[in-house]
């Protein structure tokens, strides 16, 4: 299924991929391309938990962790997406809307929070086995699996455990939906160039490496839009 | 038995109102009221939370299992604590997060390096609590670990080099009508010796907690876990109390600042928050130290014990951090000591671990676990540069 035909259902998405669209002040560009607000788990950001607001205690849900981190020393690196975040968690309803996860959805998403998941699965490689999925990513598996959503992840490890049991799900990543933007002419390459390489990997640091980070990931316009992996001189 | 009904039955075993859980999960109480009416489901970290305050597992919420008894000695420990929801979830949370972290540290074939039990020169048995033994003990303990007897810069620093696992916690301000509790010791099955500390504390009387659960490591090794309360009588807990007052403060240390100062017979506040100042530790302590050495009177111990050590410490224009009590501080990657943060970004470097499998094993943001790995460091300030521009070599 092509990007396009997989972003027509509905999305739903992962701390990650959410933080790199929002943390850059883009979250817009993510309405945009899935033409709608964007279903996002409680484990990720929680609309009763932006109804109180107070991030005095750290609040349970990833997104709005972030918020709390940067009242402290430690969020320093990522101060400069506070008002994205606050602004977006804001904006329920138009930019994202709440999923209520179903009892069975809640106890599938414990089962691939939990290590024990992956016994069952063969030809996995060991680097994701030592522990099960995060909560946000368990829970956005979970709702994905059960309604045939298409998941908007860049976490490998869920990528592996869906494709591992068998779910037959589109999973979409940060860079390929930003060459999707660039093909339906949303924005332009050197743009989604800049968003990825020097703002989603370089500023706000998402994790575009692998083995052992010796290869990196990057979006290139020449000769054509494309996500590519390059060894890191 | 449903999912409702069960979170319904727990709660009110647990003897918790709807609002002390809302308060403590950081919900409205109406969302509690809907997971148990059955006409919403709670997330997986509210399941997970629910399941730590009501003593029960997720697994049981979700009737996959039975209930299965708790592991004995951490229901000992967090039975004395229902009273406080907040302060029993943080103790189940710590606990999670000691299994998870052996869990991982097996899995990726880290040794363990904290075998549970002190080192043999220093072995009194499993339970010593003779308090008359402490001074000599905390002295052995120095040499022990090549500390001298000078003041220990960083409690914390050295805990982590013995690869003892310290983490830190919001556990309320005892001043406030908390029950008073500055931290926890627990013998863990696989990690050995951890700690848990109470950061709302200043950081001097941090160090001395530090140091108690340091004496309930090396003597009290075979009770599991422990809590230090406030005033608890008890012989381990005054053993304890006595091993860190001589472990901080070494006797002779103690006498020889006074005697080069020439302070002997002339000690007053300032000089005592001096004091309290070089051992890093909290000007109450000192106070105590100074008074059962006989360098003070006890009613000079009352009567100092009214002025404020930070105010004190400003006026003579000394460091007031070790004094301060940090009201509730924002804990985040903060809240392990650094070799866990270490071993943490070695393993996604080394594609062991995801970084939103780290950020879910620390309770952190995956932001802030992303902000560890770039390779993009931060950039040093002007004024950083410059004094790297002031060494000739």
């Amino acid at each position: 299924m092509s990007i396009g035909d997989s972003i027509k259902k509905h999305c739903i998405v992962d701390t990650s991929l959410l933080s790199n669209f929002v943390f850059p002040g883009q979250a817009y560009l993510l309405q945009r391309l899935i033409g709608g607000p964007v279903f996002i788990p409680p484990a990720v950001l929680d609309p009763a938990e932006c109804l109180l607001g107070n991030f005095q205690q750290p609040p349970r849900c990833e997104f709005l962790k972030t918020l709390y981190e940067i009242s402290g020393q430690a969020g320093v690196r990522y101060s400069s997406a506070a008002p994205f975040i606050r602004s977006f968690a804001g904006s329920a309803g138009t930019q994202w809307a709440s999923v209520d996860l179903s009892i069975e959805e809640l106890e599938l998403a414990a089962d691939f929070k939990d290590r024990s998941i992956w016994s069952g699965i063969s030809g996995v490689p060991s680097k994701y086995t030592k522990k099960g999925l995060g909560a946000g990513e368990a829970e956005a598996c979970a709702v994905a699996a059960k309604r045939g959503w298409t998941l908007l992840i860049d976490d490998q490890a869920a990528v592996e455990l869906m494709t591992g049991l068998g779910y037959d799900i589109p999973c979409v990543r940060t860079c390929m939906l930003l060459i999707h933007a660039v093909q339906i002419e949303i924005i332009s390459c050197p743009e989604a160039a800049d968003l990825f390489n020097r703002q989603i990997v370089d500023l706000f640091g998402f994790n575009a490496t692998k083995n052992k980070r010796t290869e990196r990931l990057w979006l290139r316009c020449t000769p054509e839009p494309k996500c590519l992996w390059e060894p890191i001189r | 038995m449903s999912l409702c009904q069960k979170l319904q039955e727990s709660r009110s075993q647990a003897r918790l109102t709807q609002q002390q859980v809302a308060d403590v999960l950081h919900v409205p109480r109406e969302s509690i009221s809907m997971w148990e009416q059955g006409t919403r489901v709670p997330g997986l970290k509210q399941l997970e939370d629910l399941a730590r305050l009501y003593s029960v597992t997720s697994d049981y919420l979700l009737g996959k299992t039975e209930l299965a008894p708790q592991v004995e000695e951490r229901e000992v420990l967090c039975r004395g604590l229902v009273e406080n929801p907040s302060v029993h979830l943080e103790f189940k949370r710590w606990f999670d997060f000691l299994d998870s972290w052996a869990d991982l540290t097996e899995q990726a074939g880290l040794p363990a390096r904290n075998s549970g039990k002190p080192p043999k020169k220093l072995d009194r048995g499993a339970d010593f609590t003779d308090g008359r033994q402490a001074p000599t003990l905390a002295a052995e303990t120095r040499k022990e670990f090549g500390l001298g007897g000078d003041a220990i810069p960083d409690v914390y620093t050295f805990l982590d080099e013995q690869h003892i696992l310290v983490c830190k916690a919001n556990l309320g301000d005892w001043q406030t009508g908390a029950q008073g509790i500055s931290g926890a010791f627990h013998n863990h099955r696989k990690l050995g010796y951890c700690i848990l500390v109470n950061v709302q504390n200043s950081l001097g009387r941090q160090s001395f907690t530090l140091a108690h659960e340091l004496a309930h490591a090396l003597f009290h090794y075979n009770c599991r876990s422990l809590i230090s309360i406030y005033k608890d009588p008890s012989p381990r807990e005054s053993f304890a109390d006595s091993f860190a007052s001589h472990f901080l403060v070494p006797i002779k240390t103690l006498n020889r600042v006074i005697d080069n100062a020439s302070w002997s017979g002339r000690l007053d506040q300032y000089k005592v928050i001096e004091l309290a100042h070089i051992f890093r530790v909290s000007y109450a302590f000192m106070l105590y130290r100074l008074r059962n050495e006989k360098h003070i009177t006890d009613d000079q111990r009352k009567a100092w014990e009214k002025c404020s050590p930070t105010a004190l410490a400003q006026q003579l224009g000394l460091d007031s951090d070790v004094f301060n009590k940090p009201g509730n501080p924002v804990l985040s990657l903060n809240r392990y000591p650094a070799s866990v943060v270490q071993t943490v970004r070695d393993l996604i470097f080394d594609d062991e671990l995801s970084s939103s499998q780290a950020a879910d094993l620390l309770d952190v943001s995956t932001a802030h676990i992303q902000a560890l790995l770039m390779t993009d460091l931060p950039p040093a300030t002007p004024e950083e540069r410059r004094e790297l521009c002031e060494y000739p070599f």
